[in-house]
């Protein structure tokens, strides 16, 4: 996709001073590509390393190919830096684990996360991976939200939670897939058992 | 979209079907659809506005427009009628070997998907609540819980918020969709976190695994209440969330969220402990505050030992403050062993008759001695006061105060560098005067008032701070403060 046509993500030009506004170009992994500002950035801490170490001018930015984020789709990575515009020069919270957790959702934020949960886990996947610990908060607690005052069987049907025996199950399947010897030998035992022989030695 | 349920009539009577399994009545379906439409249709929406303001009527709500002058704008009503009233005969009376009428709904995958566009539709015009209950809702109508996963519901309901209204579209099957179990261990934490006491109960439910997961996090609880009364007992989550246990002839009966269930030959505040004790269990726990009150007016049916017994474990409990109603200080004693010094802040205690014995094992504990606040009420505090003078705050009731009290409390307790601040109330005049004699002048003395209060400062040596003692009556406040 061409520069001119890559979906931009909404930014209020008049709360950055001309000076400071710098924006990169990323790239999804299926070639969507956004322009986001330098403060935005600011709330992924892998990006903004990221973008501190490759030191580009606003020249870099325009002339060199976009910064590639190859694990995350473009309907994903619009959500992320839809977030992180509307959120940029906010503190990034910190957490030593000590005290419980009071995270309000925005109403932004909700709106935003008015998507499916398959959607929503690639956010918070996504979310992260780029370690923007706000949006990780808010998102978490989004699908926390999801939990309350539901059954365990009702947790299953939200969660696509495998229940003990479809989780032996996959493992028994894993570790046969692992290791086709067993498999083999499991075959053999049937066998000998509907010939019927005993003892399998 | 919602044309498409003007102009497809096969896909009305689909809607108007889902609404008769559910229940609705014939008014509120009727608004439903008439709403749903309307709201999506700003042409249609405009004309019913401009014959309604022809016929004067208060625009209160759709559905509050004159039935049949919308009928012709919206949906045509004599058909709407008949619909209605032939699904709802037909579930009603169902002949012999008939098929249930939700069966239209559940054998065709196209029907569902206009079930989900309907919910949508309703959804956006904030007709519905929550989606997983409208899920559920649904999934009660065409009466089979596997015919309709929730994500597929999901894909398909957002799908249509998204105004992607195709109903042939078919997902990619092979496609990967992240799940709850996908996300990475540091994930999986932070929203634990954010789950309750009780939603980590039922989460731990679904699995092995997740059991193995969620008890290893940090649970953080705001208030956990036993409280005991003469013939029942109550353990209380929340203001909105408790366990009743109620004395019955062989047992008990123990109430959560209006579902009984008999207990057989256990007295009723024992079941309570029982309970109290799995709740506590959990060595990641950490309480706000643990409140337990013991209403036995005559002989103490509770066994202390017993309580004692619930709250002991190979770890301490992580309580930051203990609030306590009991006959005896004998129940402290039992308690406040088993909560961890020092995570331990507040000590809160009503108590009519105060066991001597048992204070003075009290205030050896080192969960006493590393507690900064102490707060009692009901009877008076009847020991040596230097007990108290570790305390960042107190407030307690005494008999009397002499001048030796407040001499040794200026030597002792004005030297604490964690006092901050005490409240004591004191039977008589006593000390006032005391206070009188050790620290001379007061500073003011208000106006106005038939009660007698004094103001003094008692500067601390070397600091810009002093102590303010305000006396009211018999009671003074002594409080630390910058100049």
């Amino acid at each position: 996709m061409s520069v001119e046509n890559a979906p931009v993500v909404d930014v209020d030009e008049a709360a950055i001073p001309v000076e400071k506004k710098m924006y990169y170009r990323f790239e999804s992994n299926d070639k969507k590509e956004f322009r986001v500002s330098e403060l935005a950035i600011q709330q992924s801490e892998t990006l903004n390393r990221l973008v501190e170490a490759m030191g580009y001018t606003s020249e870099d930015v325009e002339n060199k190919p976009a910064i590639a984020i190859e694990n995350i789709d473009g309907k994903t990575l619009k959500l992320v830096f839809q977030w992180c515009e509307h959120h940029k020069g906010e503190a990034i919270p910190v957490d030593d684990g000590s005290v419980p957790k009071i995270v309000e959702i925005p109403e932004f934020d909700a709106k935003l996360m008015d998507i499916d949960n398959g959607l929503l886990f690639k956010l918070i996947w996504a979310a992260d991976y780029l370690n923007i610990v706000q949006l990780l908060n808010v998102s978490c607690k989004k699908v926390a939200n999801m939990a309350q005052g539901k059954t365990p069987a009702q947790l299953r049907r939200v969660y696509l939670l495998p229940s003990d025996e479809e989780d032996e199950a996959a493992k028994r399947a894993a570790q046969e897939a692992q290791d086709p010897r067993a498999r083999e030998v499991e075959e053999e035992f049937e066998e000998r058992k509907r010939q019927g022989g005993n003892s399998f030695f | 979209m919602a044309d498409f349920l003007k102009n497809n009539p096969m896909a009305l009577r689909h809607c108007i079907l889902l609404e008769v399994l559910q229940g609705t009545s014939i008014e509120k379906t009727y608004s439903n659809i008439c709403s749903v439409i309307l709201k999506n249709d700003p042409s249609a929406l405009r004309r019913c506005i401009l014959l309604d303001s022809f016929q004067r009527n208060p625009i209160k709500k759709y559905y509050s427009f004159n039935r049949s002058m919308i009928g012709n704008e919206v949906i045509d009503y004599n058909n709407f009628n008949l619909s209605f009233h032939e699904f709802s005969t037909r579930k009603s009376k169902m002949k012999e070997g008939e098929k249930p009428i939700a069966d239209v709904l559940r054998n065709d995958k196209y029907a569902l998907r206009v079930c989900i566009l309907y919910e949508s539709l309703k959804y956006q015009s904030n007709l519905n609540g929550p989606i997983f209950h409208i899920f559920v809702n649904l999934c009660k109508a065409i009466g089979d819980e596997d015919v309709l996963k929730f994500q597929e519901f999901e894909f398909w309901f957002y799908r249509f918020l998204n105004g992607e209204h195709d109903l042939n579209y078919e997902r990619d099957e092979e496609k990967k969709i992240y799940e709850l179990s996908d996300m990475p261990i540091d994930v999986m934490k932070n929203i634990a976190e954010y789950l309750d006491i009780l939603d980590r109960a039922n989460l731990v439910r679904t699995s092995r695994s997740l059991q193995t997961f969620v008890e290893d996090q940090k649970l953080f609880h705001h208030t956990l209440k036993l409280t005991v009364f003469n013939l029942v007992a109550n353990v209380s989550f929340s203001r909105w969330v408790s366990i009743e246990y109620t004395r019955s002839r062989s047992g008990c009966v123990k109430n959560f969220n209006g579902r009984e269930k008999s207990v057989e030959g256990v007295p009723f505040w024992e079941q309570a402990l029982m309970d109290l004790k799995s709740i506590l269990k959990n060595p990641k726990l950490y309480l706000n505050t643990l409140k337990i009150t013991l209403h036995s007016k005559d002989e103490p049916e509770v066994s202390l030992d017993d309580l004692e017994a619930a709250l002991k474990f190979n770890h301490y409990l992580n309580v930051k403050n203990l609030k306590i109603v009991a006959e005896s200080s004998d129940a402290l004693i039992k308690i406040l062993p088993s909560l961890k010094p020092g995570y331990l802040t507040t000590i809160d205690i009503f108590f009519t008759n105060p066991n001597g014995n048992s204070m003075k094992i009290l205030f050896e504990l080192v969960q006493w001695k590393r507690a900064k606040c102490f707060f009692m009420d009901g009877n008076r505090f009847i020991w040596p006061l230097r007990h108290l003078y570790h305390f960042v705050d107190f407030e307690v009731h005494l008999m009397e105060l002499s001048v030796k009290d407040v001499h040794e409390m200026k030597e002792v307790l004005f030297k604490s560098p964690n006092f901050e601040t005490c409240l004591i109330r004191v039977l008589n005049d006593t000390g006032a005067n005391a206070i009188e004699v050790e620290f001379g002048d007061y500073i003011q003395q208000e106006q106005n008032t038939s009660r007698y209060a004094k103001i003094y400062h008692y500067p601390i040596p070397n600091s810009t701070e002093y102590f303010n003692i305000d006396v009211r009556g018999f009671d003074f406040e002594i409080t630390r403060k910058k100049r």
